[in-house]
């Protein structure tokens, strides 16, 4: 049979055939599927859709929910088999405002496709292996392309018969699916267009391919109706005769958010969505983390009204705070309406909005107003609307001499041979550089600013000023995240981050002091963004080394083959920190172009030109900017200065290699391995005059609620015990996911959590140290006579430096030794090696 | 030397300050010795006497600085620095105030009892200097003192998990357990047990992350699952030999004081000191084969650790016990120093 010999054929996909009739397993999943394989990632397939040519590859890197490019335990790519669904996004939507004439329901482009409604239905034409051509209706979704593939969408021109025919089965499916979960109220509603903002896709459908709704040819089984509600979560409601089974929920629950609480239960028409093992939802382990609710594409999952009462309640107090803020510049928060009749955030779910009231404020600024300033952290980026900033970045960062490391003095000495020979830029229309500062415009080209902050949690890498009446849209964490989830807003946010990192991290590092603009220039359109995750290594020791790379998210390690352990030699992370240079790999270039300069210092180490000197391994999720060897050459041939900086920083980083000792090894790599180069302020006992009096931890607790934020246990460096109490980690990885935005860093270092907290835990899960701890009710009610109330069930605390009762952190305060101390993890460093060498 | 590193620094200009003040006191009272006999109702004593009773009343106020964490009322290393040296210096000026004399049955045991509480101060203090050190090196694995049976229920829970994993369910003619797995799980109640991995490069097994707070999650993701290799190597008499074993010495060495009836065996445990310890598991790793010794060591590491405990628990109780004597005391001294000063004033 042609279809099995299709099926043994390890190339080629399973038909429509085979994948509409079996092979599925109970989730739905087909079974058995070809992968796509690395080289499908440049394999050119030509395809016509709607009678227009397009070539795509045959497959596409798999990404995760943020975009963001998947790779193997190898360090590989992963291929994921390039759909039709892709291939008309790719023809079809071009900016944000475009909208793929292909109907989706049971898909999301952030969701791994299942295909179970249909109604993405497109027509194809292909050619079998027998020579025959068949015509096919399938879903887009889920089918792959094929070379020679005719694909006809709702969108043809020439095929109106077609189009006729796509409408009709797509209308049978809406219609059935509208007569067995939508009331007679909803129907009849229907008559009228539904909102722009509708956020039920089922209703907008219905309205779209049905046109009666009122009058439906298919009546409605005998159960519906009767299917019931689940109301015991304070947080989130279902109503299970609105769910069409299309699994958005439980692929989000699970796939995005790793939380394996939902799933489908039972068979045939009685089938539910399930929490654990079919529990009501209160006492299943859900975390109220509201995915599964921003995913649903009807009203089956609904946030209840108080908890958008108390996120409204928040908005207003967040107007109220940055009005007081900046009384001069008009702030007003946006409703989810207003939101979604701005282009980019079309491809927001209605729901995230409600439950994110205030994420998203309008600022009207004068000129000469500040947006942000250079060095303050913020959890906020700005979507340019309409006017003119000026971006200024200082050069040398008066902070940064006071770094206490042995690699300060080094910085240094890099800082001042350069700075002192910095040629006057041009200053073109837009750009400009003095000793100071760096300087050039943005306007609503850029789309976006301040997101390194928000993405980061770094500190602002420059101030912004408005130099003409100028309006922003200032956007938290999450909502960036929702955006960077539709490819279109993600295109065009990538290219501005592209622009914007290069032009920060480039002009701010010391090694490109001596660059021109036009050199600048060169360099930004040479490069390539790439991210690394964590323990990947990004090349190793021995290898040919023909790349420099900078950092401009997360850390990486060194480390060195001592014998047969790899030795940690020293960290580095991105050069918006304090004192971090934030490039590295130059120095297998450097020695590889001039291996005659650098000779002494390669025989010292007894290492070959070019060669990797150790091996780089992202430490957590990194992101980097890689500058070919090529590239440097050329800069280097023609601007004397950059190449005697260049060859500079490689000499002194040879002859540290050379001179460094193992006993240090071990001391850094116990530094790295316990993550202290990330934190700003440790609280750690000396365990030689700590009496375990327990006054810290007490004090705490007296301080907070009875309930102490530090547990006086955790890991010990040298003669210190590193106490699990918030670091203020430069990069705090806890603020990553936060659902409502309720874990924040604003002004100063702390780690700050605010009530309205839904208490998902996905803090505490993301902080490496164990340093967030949930309190709260455990039974997720609360009794009011005999009733039980729903409750939050738990909520995050963590140490937020007392920043909350006015500083002074009361564990040191109340310490009756010389025991307890705040110190980053640098000055721990040098705390300990002065009593090792005293 | 008895200040702890960089401690003078701050405690240097208290014991100046200390010792000015009994500098003056003493020539107070060589002042007086020149027209009367220096007593307590002399001018000088009596000034003297108020410095001293001043300070012992600066003493006792240590005790409620030390329960209002809560508030800024000066750090409380600072107070604990003039605690110490206006306490030394309270001694000799109380006695320059008594004239070097000790006075009648009252006063002669308000000194002692001074004595007493100056003594205890002292002793207190040599063993705040020493003692932390001393764990500082000797107990790496110390952990709160309140949750050591908690600590050693977790190993408890995790030797047993380990050994069903390596060498399969207990077998029927192994002893009994001192409790059923489940009444463990009941006492452990509500947390988790994480599955059991192990580290590559160290026979120690991992500790759980319920158990080490501030442990960090391993980003890399060299994992490797404990036991598949082990248990094809293990023979039977291994797997029941080890199961007996664990059965009837270890587990109720380390649920002392858990579980009543595992505290009774423990007492005559040959495993109660580190020695016997080591001696005893080597035995056992004779009378077992090669494979079973990264299992042996896995045990012997929760008993050592259990050993530590038991060694902190000491530690901490010379560390802390003294205080409430030092405070009982010194309170009892404020009270009859109070009654001193009134009967004083009263025939002056
Ligand atoms: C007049 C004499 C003294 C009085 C009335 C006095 C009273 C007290 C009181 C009330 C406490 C508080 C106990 C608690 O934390 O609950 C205390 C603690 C202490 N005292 Fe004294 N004391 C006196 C002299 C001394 C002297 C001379 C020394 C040592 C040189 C000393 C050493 C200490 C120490 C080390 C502590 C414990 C501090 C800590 O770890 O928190 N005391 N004393
Ligand atoms: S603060 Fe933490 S626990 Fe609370 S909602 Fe945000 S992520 Fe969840
Ligand atoms: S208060 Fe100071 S001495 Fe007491 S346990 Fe904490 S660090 Fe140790
Ligand atoms: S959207 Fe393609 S099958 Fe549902």
């Amino acid at each position: 049979m042609a279809s099995n010999q299709e099926l043994l054929d390890g190339n080629e996909y399973i038909s429509a055939r085979e994948e509409a009739l079996f092979a599925r397993d109970v989730d739905g999943q087909l079974i058995r599927r070809a992968d796509a394989s690395l080289t499908d990632l440049e394999l050119d397939v030509r395809i016509t859709i709607d009678g227009q040519a397009i070539v795509v590859k045959k497959a596409v890197p798999l990404r995760n929910s943020q975009g963001v490019v998947l790779v193997n335990d190898r360090g590989e790519v992963i291929p994921r088999p390039t759909t039709i669904y892709d291939a008309v996004t790719r023809m079809y939507v071009r900016s944000v405002e475009d909208i793929n004439p292909v109907p989706i329901l049971c898909h999301r482009e952030h969701l791994q496709p299942v295909g179970v409604c249909r109604v993405c239905m497109v027509e194809i034409q292909e050619q079998r292996k027998s020579g025959r051509v068949k015509k096919d209706l399938v879903s887009a979704c889920t089918y792959h392309v094929k070379e020679g593939m005719v694909i006809t969408t709702l969108a043809s021109q020439e095929n109106p018969k077609t189009v006729e025919v796509l409408k009709d089965s797509v209308g049978v499916i809406v219609e059935l699916l509208a007569s067995e979960h939508l009331s007679q109220q909803d129907r009849e509603n229907l008559v009228n267009a539904p909102k722009r903002y509708e956020p039920n896709e089922l209703k907008k459908l219905v309205h779209r391919f049905v046109p009666n709704p009122t009058q439906l040819r298919y009546p409605p089984s005998e159960l519906a109706g009767k299917r019931g509600l689940d109301s015991s979560s304070e947080i989130i409601s279902v109503d299970h005769d609105a769910c069409i089974l299309c699994q958005r929920c439980t692929r989000a629950c699970n796939e995005i958010k790793h939380n394996d609480v939902m799933a489908r239960d039972g068979k045939g028409y009685p089938t539910k969505i399930a929490f654990d093992t079919n529990l009501p939802m209160l006492e299943s382990s859900c975390v109220s983390c509201g995915e599964c609710v921003i995913s649903c594409p009807t009203d089956a999952l609904q946030f209840r009204p108080l908890v958008i009462e108390k996120q409204i309640a928040k908005l207003s107090d967040d107007l109220h705070l940055t009005q007081s803020k900046s009384s001069k510049n008009s702030t007003e928060v946006l409703s989810p309406e207003q939101m979604l009749d701005i282009p980019i955030f079309n491809g927001i779910p209605y729901k995230f909005l409600q439950f994110n009231g205030g994420a998203c404020v309008r600022r009207v600024l004068q000129p000469g107003d500040v947006l942000c300033k250079e060095g303050e952290y913020g959890s906020t980026a700005f979507l340019i609307q309409r006017g003119k900033f000026e971006i200024q970045i200082s050069r040398s960062r008066s902070k940064a001499a006071k770094k206490p490391t042995e690699r300060k003095g080094f910085f240094n000495r890099i800082f001042s041979s350069s700075s002192t020979g910095i040629a006057t830029l041009a200053t073109g229309s837009d750009h400009s550089n003095t000793n100071q500062e760096t300087r050039f415009f943005r306007g609503p080209e850029d789309v976006i600013l301040g997101e390194m902050a928000c993405l980061n949690r770094s500190p602002r890498s420059a101030t912004v000023v408005a130099v003409e009446e100028s309006e922003v849209i200032e956007i938290g964490s999450n909502v960036l995240y929702m955006l960077q989830r539709n490819s279109a807003s993600l295109k065009l946010l990538n290219e501005a981050y592209r622009r914007h990192a290069l032009n920060s991290n480039l002009s701010r590092t010391p090694l490109c002091r001596s660059l021109s603009v036009a050199e600048l220039d060169r360099l930004a359109q040479g490069v390539e963004l790439i991210s690394v995750e964590p323990g990947q290594p990004i090349f190793k020791e021995g290898e040919i080394g023909d790349e420099v790379y900078m950092i401009r998210l997360g850390y990486v390690k060194f480390s060195r083959m001592q014998g047969m352990r790899d030795q940690v030699i020293t960290y580095m992370g991105p050069p918006n920190i304090e004192g971090e240079i934030g490039v590295f790999g130059e120095v297998a270039v450097l020695s590889k172009l001039y291996e005659s300069e650098l000779a002494d210092e390669l025989q010292a180490l007894n290492f070959p030109a070019g060669v990797r000197t150790s091996s780089c391994t992202a430490l957590d999720h990194v992101e980097l900017v890689r500058i070919q060897g090529t590239l440097i050459r050329e800069l280097t041939e023609t601007n004397s200065e950059f190449r005697k900086t260049l060859l500079d920083r490689a000499e002194s980083l040879l002859r540290r290699d050379a001179k460094r000792e193992v006993s240090e090894s071990t001391f850094k790599a116990n530094f790295v391995a316990q993550g202290l180069y990330n934190a700003q302020s440790l609280l750690v006992l000396d365990l030689e005059s700590c009496t375990r009096c327990d006054e810290c931890s007490k004090a705490c607790a007296d301080a907070h609620e009875g309930q102490t934020r530090l547990v006086r246990d955790g890991l010990r460096f040298e003669n210190f015990l590193v106490a699990t109490s918030c670091r203020s980690c430069t990069d705090p990885y806890c603020l990553v996911g936060c659902p409502v935005n309720a874990i924040f860093r604003e002004g100063d270092k702390e780690i700050v959590i605010e009530d309205h907290c839904i208490g998902c835990g996905q803090c505490a899960t993301n902080c490496p140290y164990g340093n967030i701890t949930m309190y709260g009710h455990q039974d997720g009610y609360r009794l009011e006579g005999n009733q039980k109330v729903p409750v939050v069930r738990q909520r995050a605390t963590t140490c937020d430096q007392c920043k909350s009762i006015g500083g002074t952190p009361r564990c040191v305060y109340a310490c009756p030794h010389e025991a307890a101390f705040r110190m980053s993890g640098e000055q721990l460093t040098t705390v300990v090696s002065e009593r090792t060498t005293s | 030397m008895l200040l702890a590193r960089k401690m003078h620094l701050h405690y240097g200009p208290i014991a100046l300050a200390s010792l000015l003040i009994l500098g003056g006191g003493l020539w107070q009272y060589s002042l007086g010795t020149n027209e009367d006999p220096a007593s307590g109702s002399s001018p000088a004593g009596l000034v003297v006497g108020s410095i001293a009773a001043g300070i012992i009343l600066f003493e006792l106020l240590l005790w409620p600085r030390k329960r209002l964490r809560k508030y800024k009322l000066g750090r409380t290393k600072f107070w604990v620095a003039y605690h110490l040296w206006l306490g030394l210096a309270c001694g000799p000026l109380a006695f320059i105030h008594s004239g070097f004399r000790f006075g009648g049955t009252f006063t002669t045991f308000l000194m002692a009892l001074l004595v007493l509480v100056l003594a205890s101060g002292v002793f207190g203090w040599v063993m705040q200097v020493f003692i932390p050190r001393w764990m500082l090196g000797n107990l790496p694995q110390e952990t709160i003192p309140s949750q050591i049976d908690d600590v050693s229920l977790l190993s408890a829970l995790e030797n047993r998990q380990m050994l069903t994993v390596t060498l399969g369910p207990k077998p029927p003619n192994t002893g009994k357990l001192v409790v059923l797995d489940d009444q463990l799980d009941a006492l452990k109640s509500g947390r988790s047990l994480p599955s059991m991995t192990l580290d590559p490069t160290t026979p120690a097994i991992q500790k759980s992350k319920a158990i080490v707070v501030g442990a960090l999650q391993r980003r890399d993701p060299q994992r490797v699952s404990f036991g598949q290799e082990l248990a094809d190597d293990l023979n039977a008499s291994d797997r029941s030999e080890i199961w007996k074993q664990y059965t009837l010495v270890v587990e109720p060495f380390l649920l002392r004081n858990v579980i009543s009836k595992s505290t009774q065996v423990a007492s005559r445990s040959p495993i109660r000191n580190l020695q016997g310890a080591q001696e005893w598991f080597k035995n056992l790793q004779t009378s077992c084969s090669d494979s079973a010794n990264p299992i042996l060591i896995a045990l012997q590491s929760t008993v050592e650790q259990r050993l530590q405990f038991d060694a902190q628990r000491m530690a901490h109780a010379w560390l802390h016990r003294w205080i409430a004597f030092h405070a009982g005391i010194s309170v009892m001294l404020g009270v009859l120093l109070l009654v001193h000063i009134i009967q004083s004033l009263r025939y002056m």
